[in-house]
């Protein structure tokens, strides 16, 4: 499909989309319910202007970002033991069905009691770390064996090997381990935060709004949230696209 | 002289090899020729050092360096040509080496393709090249020219021997093509199936009477 027909369906499907949503807010006729398209664009642009707006979504960021550090230097030393040695591999496995079964918000109420303030990035870290680690695993085992064998043979320094052969290897599956869990860990951390209540947070912005009321101003926050996890997909799919280009 | 003395080898509980033993001649190419899965791949791994054997030693491969042209050229396909024979070879003086071969497998032009771009049987020329920039002792070849198709092949293997002539090495090399292991091999040894024995072997081929020498080989086997 050419690019011009495919922006044409996403701009007539965004359209219906927000008919749709003029038609709800007409019929419930009740701002406090369902405000219009156009009142929630006009306070999403208002709380841009907002003194603590650059608090609220740094703060969230930046948790994001500590939880994304911490779950990917984990996840890839973990990974890569695991998937060099079968041993380290089993003896995870259970850790790793536990993080990924337990709903979040489970460990969201056990967190609240451990961490109070720093629920939201331990909760990011939960959710982004057995993604990371399990692409890791993959793209190890995915190594040619074969490719490792020839290098063993032309008795290549390790450090070589490693640097040549299995970072290459496995970087297409690091970076769509990490653009998955970059999605999934972006909505836990807004979920820790609308349950922990940090100082400045947009998910402390989104609880605060349900509590008084204002639908307009949490559906703001939403899209504002929105936008955000898509601009750090988009990120980390640039970076994808120019590593495997570059490794095939 | 590499020799392989009282070899004991098995797979499963198979016994592949049992007190088998072979003397190879260095500075030339030695065919090692037997039926498709006899053990040939393991004989070469045992030179190597890459399979050890259960009993029994190989002597002569102490401190020698090998390099390896396998069944499929195993090339980074991340890297370029070039890059793919600096992987094996670095280092300032490698550089000329690496032209020097390149230019002999006709790849010149192609060093700074990635393996996706090149033919299969450029893939095999550029890991021949790899081989040869390598400045190892030992040469191994495990069936390098199977399955490539039958024009392209001739051309590799000509170029194969004009390599050979102008860099003489101990090169080991197994096949099942009886016409191939005459074409290149310098000495010859025809290997019977698993517990693998010498049943055939002579030297010099090159300067024999390839019809009756084929007819020889093919009465031992």
């Amino acid at each position: 499909m050419k690019n011009s027909t495919k922006n044409i369906i996403i701009i007539a499907s965004v359209a219906v989309l927000l008919t749709l949503w003029e038609v709800v807010a007409l019929c419930a006729d009740s701002e406090q319910i369902m405000p219009s398209p156009w009142k929630v664009l006009v306070k999403t642009v208002m709380l841009f202007g907002q003194k603590d707006f650059v608090f609220v979504v740094f703060s969230t960021i930046l948790r994001g970002v500590a939880s994304f550090v911490i779950a990917l230097l984990s996840g890839v030393v973990l990974g890569v033991i695991a998937g060099l040695h079968d041993g380290f591999g089993t003896f995870m496995k259970p850790w790793i069905v536990v993080m990924r079964s337990t709903p979040v918000v489970a460990f969201v109420l056990l967190a609240l009691i451990w961490f109070s303030k720093s629920t939201a990035v331990f909760i990011g870290v939960l959710t982004m770390f057995p993604i990371v680690y399990t692409n890791i695993v993959t793209g190890i085992r995915n190594v040619d064996v074969k490719l490792v064998e020839m290098a063993r043979f032309y008795k290549v320094k390790r450090k070589r090997v490693i640097r040549k052969v299995y970072i290459p290897a496995i970087a297409p599956f690091i970076v769509s381990g990490t653009s998955t869990a970059v999605g999934i860990g972006w909505r836990a951390i807004i979920v820790g935060e609308v349950l922990s209540q940090p100082r400045y947070g947009i998910g402390g912005s989104l609880q605060l709004a349900q509590m008084q009321m204002n639908i307009d101003v949490l559906i703001a926050w939403t899209i504002i949230a929105v936008l955000l996890g898509g601009l750090f997909e988009k990120i980390i799919r640039h970076i994808e696209n120019v590593t495997i280009k570059r490794h095939i | 002289m590499l020799q392989l003395n009282d070899i004991y080898k098995s797979y499963d509980g198979n016994v592949i090899y049992s007190a088998f033993s072979l003397s190879v001649r260095e500075g030339v190419t030695t065919g090692l020729l037997g039926p498709s899965g006899c053990g040939k791949t393991t004989l070469l791994n045992m030179i190597g050092g890459l399979v050890k054997p259960e009993k029994g030693e190989v002597t002569g491969v102490d401190g020698k360096t090998f390099s390896y042209i396998f069944q499929e050229p195993r090339l980074l396909p991340w890297l370029t040509v070039r890059q793919n024979l600096e992987f094996v070879f670095p280092g300032k003086e490698a550089s000329e080496k690496i032209d020097y071969f390149l230019r002999l497998v006709e790849l010149q032009d192609f060093a700074d393709y990635y393996p996706s771009k090149l033919s299969g049987g450029m893939s095999q020329r550029v890991s021949i090249a790899r081989a040869f920039a390598m400045p190892s002792d030992i040469i191994l070849m495990d069936e390098p020219f199977s399955g490539i198709d039958v024009n392209l092949k001739k051309n590799i293997v000509n170029k194969f021997l004009q390599i050979c002539e102008s860099d003489r090495r101990t090169v080991i090399y197994v096949t099942h093509d009886i016409d191939e292991a005459l074409e290149i091999s310098d000495d010859i040894f025809v290997l019977s199936k698993s517990p693998v024995n010498v049943v055939f072997e002579r030297q010099d081929i090159k300067k024999a009477d390839i019809l009756s020498l084929k007819e020889a080989i093919i009465g031992s086997m």
